[in-house]
């Protein structure tokens, strides 16, 4: 027998599903009270908008011909086709614009623990809007949903790009030099980090900045005291301020226990432009969602407007907390019937299925998994029965009504 | 204080990196260089050790099992993984290097054949010098592949030059220096900081005194 399973995807048995679900149901929840609309971008995109931005590794993507020789990609991303859709139907940059989302990411995850071909991102996007109110309200949509989801231990590492790249601004250092150096920060790697920087031409000053910004992390009290220390120029003096203004309004959302610094982010996603976060929760080794702000990727689809958003990993959500549902009690009643019985049975389905419970009907002489039935009858040639655990009783069809009303669903 | 999980590579770090976290004030009563045991217990700091097999190393860290590891470079260089590379403990130190008979000098202009270990860290070397190469990957005795001509050179750590000089073989060119690595998880270094700040920082202090 030949095994046509491929490496890196899934299959979703029906009591994972269900984990799935609730948890949609539990974010999209959160985006709704947020004043997030619901939208969905195509599964193709054309690879060339992709290169463009040179964002996401080429290598990470999958590839398709379509008949005009056009090469399109399954979307690996979510954030810039939402971007090109904003910037094709709505082209006033100053109106406000929320959208969210619930969709599947095709993208090789080639890290060696996890890897993967695709998985199930949520996210919300916030176009039109550059304030920190905007910003907090991000990070706050962000730890609703894990609140919702009933998480605790969680941790929002903030960082901000425009730090790093205003302490780079005004230095001479070539593209390849500073995508080392972001590198190396990205990674902490404090040894080659010092072994690198002695070979560029670059002040002590500088170079004492540098070295401190990758352990530039933990605590808000903490951190901050030491940010405003290394601030050389106004650049990265406007980029500690703006965490500071968000700092203090998710204060008002009463969210400031979660939220911790870390100025060690770099830029991974070339498009990222300010503020940006990634979350942790439940001792997870992975984080669960990540965002930032991207105010110049929607100037590249002709339409310049500030933006910012987030993406939570649901696939990974359902792997953190168990989430296989309790299927018992998933339909409300199976009926099998005699043969004899089958106008009866097929007539009494169709009625409780008129009243909206969920029936399944089947000749009695095959085996089905009685597991996820509230109530099983059976009509044999005798007439209709309810089969409990314990017992085994003759009802009539008003009777066997009754008992599915009488029980609500939990 | 949260329990802290290391990951120690066996073999050639795991007895310098253990002497070190001695050395940082953690106490092991089970250990020592010839016991078989894999796990050992820190009485002072909460601190938990696992030997595991060098390549493994940052699995478990990247993965979470551990919240950090010890590991030498050429692993991390050959097997990218997504973890923290903290501090360059100057442990286990050895060079990157390309070797084969003294009198045969492979000709670059030409395909080349390399014995290696390290089939990803040869690729891309070479890929960068523009040379074409066949690449066959050994899991060890590297030095048998230009003695029993199977490849024209061998691509391997060289510590003091010893094995290859018992097997006639030299050293052509040092392409990088490897040493021990301090790792960790990515969400541990925060989530953890209290109990991983002191081991950096004590490692920290220890390298720098010795350098």
């Amino acid at each position: 027998m030949i095994n046509y399973y491929i490496d890196g995807v899934n299959d979703i048995h029906f009591q994972e599903l269900l984990g799935y679900e609730r948890i949609n149901e539990e974010i999209e929840q959160v985006m709704r009270k947020f004043g997030y609309k619901p939208i969905l971008t195509p599964n193709f995109e054309y690879y060339d908008m992709y290169s463009m931005d040179q964002s996401l590794s080429r290598d990470k993507m999958f590839k398709l011909v379509d008949r005009t020789g056009k090469v399109l990609v399954l979307r690996p991303d979510a954030t810039i086709p939402i971007c090109r859709m904003a910037a094709n139907t709505f082209k006033d940059p100053n109106e406000i614009l929320k959208f969210s989302y619930v969709t599947t990411i095709f993208r090789e995850d080639n890290s060696k623990t996890n890897y993967k071909k695709d998985f199930i991102q949520g996210g919300v996007e916030y176009f039109g809007n550059n304030s920190p109110d905007c910003d907090a309200e991000i990070i706050a949509v962000a730890i609703s949903m894990l609140l919702n989801l009933g998480m605790d231990k969680i941790h929002i590492d903030i960082g901000q790009v425009a730090f790093l790249e205003g302490l780079f601004h005004g230095l001479d250092l070539s593209s390849k030099e500073k995508e080392r150096i972001n590198e190396l920060i990205e990674n902490k790697n404090l040894g080659d980090l010092k072994l690198y920087l002695n070979k560029l031409q670059i002040s002590s000053e500088v170079f004492e900045t540098i070295i401190k910004i990758p352990m530039l992390f933990g605590s808000y009290q903490k951190v901050i005291p030491q940010a405003e220390k290394l601030c050389i120029n106004d650049s990265m003096k406007k980029a500690l301020s703006n965490i500071k203004e968000v700092y203090d309004i998710l204060k008002l959302y009463g969210f400031e226990k979660y939220i911790y610094l870390d100025f060690g982010f770099t830029n991974q996603l070339n498009y990222y432009s300010g503020l940006i976060f990634k979350g942790y929760a439940e001792d997870c080794g992975d984080s669960i969602l990540s965002g930032g702000r991207y105010d110049q990727l929607s100037s590249t689809f002709g339409v310049d407007r500030p933006a910012i958003g987030f993406g939570i990993n649901i696939s990974l959500l359902t792997e953190i907390i168990s989430a296989e549902e309790n299927s018992q009690d998933y339909f409300d009643a199976l009926i099998k019937y005699d043969t004899s019985q089958a106008e009866n049975a097929l007539e009494l389905a169709a009625l409780l299925r008129d009243l909206d419970f969920s029936v399944d009907c089947i000749n009695q002489r095959y085996t089905i998994d009685p597991e996820s039935y509230r109530f099983i009858f059976e009509y044999a040639a005798s007439g209709l029965y309810a089969m409990t655990k314990k017992d085994v009783f003759n009802i009539s069809t008003e009777e066997a009504i009754d008992l599915l009303k009488g029980e609500p669903k939990q | 204080m949260k329990n802290l999980n290391i990951a120690l590579a066996k073999g050639r770090v795991a007895s310098a990196a253990m002497k070190l976290l001695i050395d940082c004030g953690c106490e092991f009563p089970d250990y020592s260089k010839e016991s078989r045991k894999l796990i050992f217990h820190d009485k002072n700091n909460n601190i938990k050790v696992t030997l595991v097999k060098s390549p493994d190393v940052p699995v478990y860290v990247e993965k979470g099992a551990a919240d950090a590891g010890i590991v030498g470079k050429d692993i991390l260089l050959e097997d990218k993984a997504d973890v923290y590379e903290l501090v360059n403990l100057n442990i286990g130190k050895c060079d990157m290097c390309i070797a084969g008979f003294a009198d045969k000098k492979p000709d670059y202009s030409k395909k080349i054949t390399v014995g290696t270990k390290y089939p990803h860290i040869t690729r891309e070397y070479f890929n960068k010098l523009g040379v074409l190469t066949e690449i066959i990957k050994l899991n060890g005795s590297v030095e048998l592949a230009p003695i029993i001509g199977l490849s024209d050179i061998i691509v391997d750590i060289v510590e003091s030059g010893k094995t290859l000089e018992e097997n006639g073989l030299v050293v052509h060119e040092k392409m990088f220096p490897i040493s021990a690595r301090f790792i960790a998880n990515k969400v541990s270094l925060k989530t953890k900081f209290e109990e991983i700040q002191w081991v950096i920082d004590s490692l920290s202090s220890l390298v720098e005194r010795d350098e």
